[in-house]
């Protein structure tokens, strides 16, 4: 009896606490050196030799590295809205009511954060080669609305199934008519989902390499492309403090958005 | 507007007139859920007729289709069949927003993101009233209520009784023709559950509103209504005033459901004009029901146990016979006697083991008079004996 209880337990097994201190060594050290080093006053990105801001400085009077930023500010903006848009109408639509391939539908949706994004970003290339667009914003913008939609989408589903059903026919009852009781009752008690859903399909856009190197063309290098180039050449300090501020912007954004998510849960 | 003003219509008015003063008719209503072989039938023709100004109650157990009937009044759902009327008019198709009838929700669903005040307002802003007139309305309902000093507060914020009482602002503020209430006061601790059936009630006679109140609480039940319908699975088992009810159940689902109650075997005999019932081991006793007999017909009657009465029995010999047929006395053997602060509970066997129970007041305290295993009689008047159906619904 004793022996299961001790061996049986994953909490219990020995070396585990070991191995999660490799792990999260893994994943965060690296981190935590690049951020270090973005404040070393020095070239080399092996010695530390002192503090200093130069290299933000640097980066932040760097004129191309400020365009690409903008670019992933611009696209990662109208993605969010966009797809967080379709999602909400997707969303309220597939809660309203029952019907065939309902289940298959909500797959569908999810799909897409399944399969690897290498695929509908070529399929998605060779999409618009066909139509003959040009390559640039246009497509990029495009191709980030729809690989941030079940971004977006999953977080309004989650608020919808915990709201109470029984609130729009509480409006319903109150004389509303089904537009008012979305527009009083329905949306503003998803808000925060929406939020969430927008924030979270920001970050994703924003953090997007893949499917940006592939659809995008002259003038539409976001951030993520351009740190890739500078890497090319030979890491400096500056690709340290661009990778900084762009961490500090996400980890901003995910709090913002779990804050977002988990506020305003009253009842 | 007009063509919904069907009281000015005089065809509408001689239309029915077994009806024509019911605030809401519902006629043979049938609901059921699903298709094919998976239809589940949540009401089978339903029909009741609720009068203007009266508080009626839906009482029945668990899943016996209260919560559907009242969503087929508001409107949520359709009937399958049947037409509900209100005021003569048929709603059975109408939107639950153009319905002038509001619901008091078993949870409440107050919207989370208003405050007291806005919740209270809603109706009346959803139906275009004047920003003026809202405030003017809603600060009465406040009062009414009792919750001015709480108007800005969130509804998370507040208490389960305080958001009850919400929640009959809420639906009392656009002044609907009927109120439907599905078990407003179930999630309350009891006292507070007392204080509010009063205050129920004293909301309903000074708004005169028409209350549609379902409850699964018989005594609730007995102590608000005007009338009571028990339901049970789906259907309408028996409408009539709680005394009615009580006092006659017709159906042996009404009898226990509601109080406590014996049930007795008999059959019925109906020579020399008076309606009686033979009970065995035990001979006749005369029943005041008036419907009507067929001789030798098993029935089942049913004695309210306070209408029971132990005496002493000097003849032990007559068992085979009442003693005196006027006031139905009989013999029985003690098994129990029962002390329940208010009242004793008497428990005696009948000839064929038969357990019944007799409930006496200790108004002079206890002193039981009787031990177990004494032999004793018992009376009862003919008009506290109702024949019961025992069919299932
Ligand atoms: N939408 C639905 N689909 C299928 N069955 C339903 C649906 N709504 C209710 N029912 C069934 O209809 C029956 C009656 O339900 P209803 O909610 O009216 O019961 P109730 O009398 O209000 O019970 P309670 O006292 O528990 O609230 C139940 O057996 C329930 O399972
Ligand atoms: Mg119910």
């Amino acid at each position: 009896m004793r022996r299961t209880k001790a061996s049986g337990d994953a909490k219990h097994w020995p070396g585990l606490a070991f191995g999660a201190v490799v792990f999260f060594a893994y994943v965060y050290l690296p981190i935590l050196i690049l951020v270090a080093l973005s404040f070393n006053e020095n070239r080399t990105v092996t010695m530390w030799t002192g503090f200093s801001l130069k290299w933000y400085a640097e980066a932040l009077a760097n004129q191309a590295m400020l365009n690409a930023a903008w670019n992933s500010l611009v696209i990662a903006s109208v993605a969010a809205v966009c797809s967080t848009f379709l999602a909400t109408l997707c969303a309220v639509r597939m809660a309203r009511d029952t019907f065939a391939g309902k289940t298959a539908v909500n797959a569908l949706v999810a799909l897409p954060l399944a399969v690897p994004e290498i695929v509908p970003a070529v399929a998605t290339l060779m999409f618009f080669a066909t139509l003959g667009v040009t390559f640039g914003l246009g497509t990029v913008i495009v191709a980030h609305t729809v690989f941030c939609l079940p971004f977006a989408y999953l977080p309004i589903r989650a608020r919808l199934e915990g709201m109470d059903a029984r609130l729009p026919e509480a409006a319903a009852d109150l004389y509303a008519n089904p537009r008012r009781a979305f527009f009083h009752v329905t949306l503003p008690l998803l808000m925060p989902g929406i939020l969430s859903g927008l924030v979270l399909a920001f970050i994703i856009s924003l953090d997007d390499f893949i499917t940006t190197f592939f659809v995008g063309g002259a003038g539409s290098t976001t951030l993520p492309l351009y740190i890739f180039g500078l890497v090319r050449i030979g890491v400096t300090p500056q690709v340290n403090a661009i990778s900084s501020l762009m961490l500090v912007l996400s980890l901003a954004l995910v709090s913002l958005s779990l804050f977002l998510s988990r506020s305003r849960d009253g009842n | 507007m007009r063509e919904r003003s069907p009281e000015r219509n005089p065809q509408e008015n001689s239309q029915c007139t077994r009806t024509h003063d019911a605030a809401i008719d519902i006629r043979r209503v049938r609901k059921s859920f699903g298709t094919g072989a998976n239809a589940f039938v949540a009401l089978k023709e339903v029909s009741a007729a609720i009068r203007r100004g009266e508080f009626f109650t839906l009482l029945g157990p668990s899943g016996c289709g209260k919560t559907t009937l009242l969503r087929l009044i508001a409107g949520f759902d359709q009937p399958t069949s049947g037409d509900i009327l209100l005021d003569g008019e048929d709603i059975s198709q109408l939107a639950p927003f153009h319905r002038p009838v509001n619901t008091v929700f078993q949870n409440y669903a107050l919207f989370p993101h208003m405050s007291v005040a806005q919740n209270i307002g809603f109706g009346l802003k959803m139906q275009g009233k004047s920003k003026a007139e809202i405030d003017d309305r809603v600060d009465a309902m406040l009062t009414l209520v009792q919750m001015q000093a709480l108007k800005s507060r969130r509804t998370g914020e507040i208490s389960g009784g305080q958001q009850q009482r919400v929640a009959l602002a809420r639906a009392l503020a656009p002044a609907p023709k009927l109120l439907l209430l599905d078990e407003p006061l179930s999630a309350l601790d009891l006292k507070l559950r007392k204080e509010m059936q009063i205050e129920l009630k004293r909301l309903q006679n000074e708004t005169g509103i028409t209350f549609v109140f379902v409850t699964h609480d018989q005594e609730e039940a007995l102590t608000m209504s005007d009338r009571i319908a028990v339901m049970d699975h789906g259907s309408i088992l028996q409408i009539g005033t709680p005394r009615e009810i009580y006092d006659h159940p017709k159906r042996r689902f009404v009898a226990d459901f509601i109080g406590d109650i014996n049930f007795i075997e008999a059959t019925a005999v109906t020579d020399g004009g008076q309606a009686g019932a033979r009970i065995p081991g035990h001979g006749f006793v005369r029943l005041e029901d008036d419907r009507t007999l067929a001789d030798g017909e098993t029935m089942t009657l049913a004695i309210r146990p306070e209408r029971v009465e132990i005496v002493p029995s000097k003849a032990l010999d007559h068992i085979d016979g009442p003693r005196n047929e006027a006031t139905n006395e009989l013999t029985g053997k003690l098994v129990n006697v029962v002390y329940h602060g208010t009242d004793t509970i008497y428990h005696f066997t009948l000839a064929d083991g038969t357990v019944m129970r007799a409930r006496t007041q200790n108004n002079r305290g206890f002193a039981p008079r009787f031990s177990v295993g004494d032999a004793i009689g018992w009376r009862v008047d003919p008009s506290a004996i109702s024949i019961v159906e025992d069919a299932a619904a």
